[in-house]
């Protein structure tokens, strides 16, 4: 059987190959472009999520009786465990699909037919969705926390009094979102390569 | 003259065919397809894992006699639900590529082309399963730790059964998701196997 798949396969084998490099040119482009695509998001989503600082004057009521407290608080990214972990996570994942570009243009000419060489590639890909998505999932945790408190565990709500760093923190969020579906469609566009490579033979 | 070595021919071929009608039918020499299997064992890992996740997260209710009893439990945090609910949609849907996949075992090259699909679905369990632990971890962290700047305490000093059920629940769907990147890597190397050089 296995004999009769390669005959049929030789005899239509030249323009196969060829609509198979078209598309393989096709698909690299797109590759590349999904590529600078989630490096600009998640470029973009470090800087803001790291840049984020604000000083406001909160007031604070201890006593229901004497006037509130008026304390000079600052927020800043850092102070929170889960906002580094997003940062550390987006420059990281900026910081992969450059090297990778730069990787896969270096080996590009063979890329096509040695699959085994771009599996590296692959499972760092890999690697970082899930990392990217539970970047986002921690942020958009806390940040929900930080917005409606938990009156549970008497975690009180912080975001009436910081406004311009909650707003920032949730615009970061929402483009490393973005950066990570452009990821996952990296892997999609993998996926769908190999479908069709293996369907054509 | 012809016909005489076709008239013997046939009596030396009838006692051939026999010894080999005889014994059992050769089986279609088939290595065992390893990645098959493989890829069976680690679906149902991931099946497991989710299970174990959601039944540990569920049953993780404990209750403190402050002045009065005050339970703590998972419903109480929109992330833990969040992450009950994304395991819960993990082990279905891991449970159904496993049957899938068992079938292919069973049956060898009946859905070859379904294989490549369910690597679709195991990208998606992936983040799905990946953003449900990073919710609940920063969540169970900062019960853990507390955060002196926001004025948030750590309450895993009271609570001390519910934290240790919450952190073995999130470090089984920790698993869970290492066994994913897994299982698509062998689903993409075993794809690739197949395209001749």
């Amino acid at each position: 059987m296995k004999t009769l798949e390669t005959s049929n396969g030789a005899s239509g084998s030249n323009e196969g190959k060829n609509r198979c490099d078209e598309e393989m040119v096709k698909c690299r482009r797109y590759e590349m472009i999904l590529r600078i695509m989630g490096l600009i998001f998640t470029l973009v989503a470090a800087i803001v999520a790291g840049s984020n600082k604000d000083t406001e004057s909160v007031a604070i009521s201890l006593v229901d009786g004497l006037p509130p407290l008026h304390l000079t608080l600052t927020a800043k990214w850092s102070y929170m465990s889960s906002t580094v972990y997003f940062v550390a996570v987006n420059a990281v994942a900026c910081a992969y699909v450059a090297i990778s570009m730069v990787f896969i243009a270096l080996i590009g000419g063979s890329r096509g037919r040695n699959w085994k060489g771009s599996i590296l590639v692959v499972a760092l890909d890999l690697t970082m969705v899930a990392l990217l998505f539970s970047a986002n999932g921690a942020s958009a945790s806390i940040g929900l926390i930080a917005l409606n408190g938990n009156s549970h565990t008497q975690w009180h709500k912080v975001c009436y009094a910081f406004k311009r760093y909650c707003i920032q923190g949730g615009a970061a969020l929402v483009i490393s979102m973005f950066g990570s579906f452009f990821f996952f469609c990296i892997v999609l566009l993998f996926t769908y390569n190999l479908h069709r490579t293996t369907l054509n033979y | 003259m012809a016909s005489e070595p076709e008239k013997v021919v046939p009596p030396v071929e009838a006692p051939v065919a026999e010894p080999e009608k005889a014994a059992p039918p050769p089986s279609t020499t088939r290595p065992t397809d390893y990645f098959a299997v493989a890829d069976v064992v680690l679906r149902l890992l991931v099946f497991a894992s989710a299970l174990v996740s959601v039944v540990v997260m569920s049953t993780s209710k404990e209750t403190e006699m402050l002045p009065y009893p005050r339970p703590a439990k998972f419903t109480q945090s929109p992330a833990l639900i969040y992450f009950v609910a994304a395991l819960s949609v993990a082990g279905f849907f891991s449970l159904i590529t496993t049957l899938g996949s068992l079938y292919s075992l069973i049956k060898p090259g009946c859905c070859a082309k379904i294989i490549s699909h369910f690597i679709v679905i195991d990208v998606l369990l992936l983040g799905i399963v990946a953003s449900a632990t990073g919710a609940a971890g920063s969540v169970t962290y900062i019960g853990l730790k507390g955060n002196t700047y926001v004025g948030w305490e750590k309450i895993c000093t009271l609570y001390g059964k519910f934290c240790r059920y919450l952190g073995a629940s999130i470090g089984v769907s920790l698993f869970a998701s290492v066994m994913l990147v897994l299982l698509v890597l062998l689903s993409v190397y075993s794809l690739s196997k197949k395209i001749p050089k």
